[in-house]
């Protein structure tokens, strides 16, 4: 058997928008911009020991504070680094976002069934100059590469002690958090080496993108994992990390945390609608409690070749190809044009995991394993909407129905996210009572 | 007076105590921690679980040595079932830490029940893959929360008191279990930690199995009998073959 080296880990930045999505590393800006992590997109296809692995950022600031530092397994060449297209990772977001699915209730009047169905996605949504090197090498630090990718400038650095490589990092003007020696110590220790990537301001604004594009990195290592160390160390309070894995046989899980799926096909009242963000959120928060803070949740499981329903498309060959997916469309020959032809079967399975974590409820990385577990899940919530049309027949047994319907919706809502169950009710249109409610008799008795 | 009957019953074979806990666990994980398994999955499991550890009891018993057989066959089933199909996989992290209070006192009954015949097995296992953890973590100047997060691991307890502490496939001396216990905890880190693989304790069992004949040869103790104390000798039942489960 080989020996192995470790694996990678990610990056940093910091993100401020409310649907931050920033690396899951830690943050290291060049000036004094007081940034925090929030949260990161991670895409990982891997398959057998390849790995590639892209990470998406929506840093809002002065790219000239933009810097990211990742731990790397071995050596990386010009070829191992690619800058992505950031709608990509978008639309694989939107993919596999969880999903707010409604029905209309149809007359209860009419002999037949008019059904319609809407899907309704809440989607969250230089070169390096010698002189530097010759300072570089005082500390024990070997700056083993250095390239000029898309907008970024990437170094590719290893170093014989933390303090060095700490050093040196400050001396060019990276912030680095307080406790970062330890960790970069530890994984200097385990043979890895260190991508940091700054934005070339030069390239950029001849690219003229106004916005960072995702980096990705590829490479071969029997370690399957995420180091979110570093990430915990700059952060204010708990962070959440998105990871999206495109593997060959089934969906990825965590062997060293539990990887939980979110409650899911639950029906839940109609204002739900307008507020889904909000209900995730909360939900979210109150199945991270549940398990004491220490699993990582599943909100997506299928096949990339459909869904049902879709929230988006599913990814074309040519992005997942984009993406990493080496094992398909190697020639281009399974180029599809969707608009003539439906996705075909694309031999890769998607797997969306959501974790909330910090240091004191995750103190290791997280360590992942390809299971044969194809089975589809998704996040899916189901709003009914009542018949609202005027009725043409005596619809009080149909309105009872619709009573107990709501305020079972309203327990269930208040179960998975902690709201008040009275707060709930008052927003909930209950039809009025036309005849006695039915039920045990002393309830009729006072009222 | 049937919970006595059950006891009794234990306390005369821990494999009752061990097949009691096993099945609870797995019920806790089905119900309780949700482990994702539909009924109908569930129902499929008990034939199939049956099926794969009779024939993981024979293949594994057909290798004997001095009238033992070589290879654990809970251990064994698992391998091959994870050899020989890519729907199975070994899912470590799915018990969480939150139960780990009561499966260390599930162990410790297992450990009251056999009176700690034995145990050593699993004790000298836990001892050496715990220094071994808690080395790394000093080496690394990592903090003591990681090697204490990767020893509060449910499968990991499974596998130190129900699997690897079978005794019909453990080295008959008592020096010899230990000597057996360390090397299995060795190749288990080296294989987790510098390989990368995960599994690696139920990896490392069935590599170190062909080990304990030259252990047995070395060092010589009294062959292991399942104690059957009150009912009567002419009980001729036989193993149960149920020995293990993750």
């Amino acid at each position: 058997m080989r020996v192995l080296v470790t694996l990678i880990a990610t990056a940093m930045t910091i993100a401020v928008a409310t649907t931050a999505q920033a690396f899951c590393g830690f943050y290291v800006a060049r000036a004094d911009t007081s940034l925090f992590n929030k949260a990161s997109q991670v895409v990982l296809v891997r398959d057998g020991d390849r790995t590639v692995i892209t990470m998406a950022n929506d840093f809002e600031g002065d790219v000239e504070d933009f810097a990211i530092v990742v731990p790397v397994p071995t050596l990386i060449e010009r070829e191992q680094i690619n800058v992505g297209d950031r709608a990509i990772v978008q639309h694989l977001d939107a993919y596999t976002a969880p999903r707010l699915v409604e029905y209309h209730d149809p007359d209860p009047c009419m002999r037949y069934e008019r059904f319609t169905t809407m899907e309704d996605l809440v989607a969250q949504s230089a070169p390096i100059l010698e002189k530097v090197e010759k300072k570089a090498n005082s500390l024990g630090v070997t700056i083993e590469a250095s390239y000029t990718v898309g907008e970024y400038d990437i170094l590719i650095l290893s170093a014989q002690q933390s303090g060095g490589l700490i050093k040196w990092l400050k001396q060019n003007d990276y912030k680095i958090p307080r406790g970062a020696e330890r960790v970069v110590g530890s994984y200097l220790k385990q043979d890895m080496h260190f991508f940091v990537a700054k934005v070339n301001l030069e390239e950029q604004s001849k690219l003229g993108y106004q916005y960072l594009r995702p980096l990705q990195i590829a490479y071969e290592n029997n370690k399957f994992m995420l180091p979110i160390r570093l990430g915990t160390l700059n952060a204010k309070g708990k962070q959440d990390l998105y990871v999206y894995a495109l593997t060959r046989s089934g969906r990825i899980e965590t062997t060293n945390y539990r990887t939980v799926k979110l409650p899911s096909d639950v029906e839940v009242p109609e204002f739900v609608q307008s507020e889904f963000a909000e209900f995730y959120r909360d939900m979210f928060a109150q199945q991270v409690s549940t398990e004491n803070e220490r699993a990582v949740f599943l909100e997506y499981a299928w096949d990339m070749g459909w869904c049902d329903p879709c929230a988006a498309d599913p990814l074309s060959t040519k992005e997942l190809r984009d993406l990493g997916v080496f094992w398909i469309g190697e020639n281009g020959d399974q180029q599809i044009n969707r608009e003539v032809a439906p996705i075909p079967a694309q031999n890769v399975f998607v797997t969306r995991l959501h974790v909330r974590y910090d240091s004191e409820h995750f103190p290791e990385d997280l360590v992942f394993q390809e299971t044969g577990d194809r089975q589809n899940y998704q996040g899916r919530y189901v709003i009914r909407h009542p018949w609202k049309g005027k009725a043409s027949c005596d619809i009080s047994n149909y309105q009872a129905e619709v009573r107990t319907r709501q305020e079972r919706e309203a327990q269930q809502l208040a179960n998975l996210t902690g709201w008040d169950i009275d707060s709930i009710r008052k927003k909930i249109p209950f039809p009025e009572r036309t005849t006695p409610e039915k039920g045990p008799w002393w309830k009729r008795l006072w009222s | 007076m049937k919970t006595s009957l059950l006891l009794k019953h234990c306390m005369r074979d821990p494999r009752y105590y061990q097949i009691a806990v096993l099945s609870s666990l797995l019920l806790f994980g089905l119900l309780i921690l949700d482990f994702g398994i539909r009924w109908q999955n569930a129902l499929a499991m008990v034939p199939t679980a049956l099926f794969v550890q009779f024939l993981g009891t024979r293949l594994a018993k057909l290798p004997r040595f001095r009238h033992k057989h070589v290879f654990n066959p809970a251990n064994f089933a698992l391998v091959l079932l994870m050899l020989l199909s890519d729907r199975a996989w070994v899912s470590s992290g799915q018990w969480g830490s939150a139960a780990i209070g009561a499966f260390v006192l599930a162990c410790l009954g297992f450990l009251v029940l056999t009176r700690a015949r034995r145990a050593e097995t699993s004790i000298v296992f836990l001892l050496s893959y715990g220094i071994s953890l808690f080395g790394r973590a000093l080496w690394l100047d990592d903090p003591i929360s990681i090697p204490l997060h990767q020893l509060q691991n449910g499968a990991l307890l499974i596998f130190a008191f129900f699997m690897i502490s079978d005794p019909k496939t453990t080295p008959d001396a008592a020096f010899g279990r230990c000597v057996y216990a360390t090397l299995v905890a060795s190749v288990a880190y080296t294989l987790q930690f510098i390989y990368y693989q995960p599994n690696g304790p139920i990896l490392a069992l069935i590599m170190c199995a062909p080990l304990v004949p030259v252990i047995d040869a070395l060092l010589h103790g009294p062959n292991y009998r399942w104690e059957r104390s009150s009912p009567p000798a002419s009980s001729k039942q036989q193993s149960i073959p149920f020995k293990g489960a993750f």
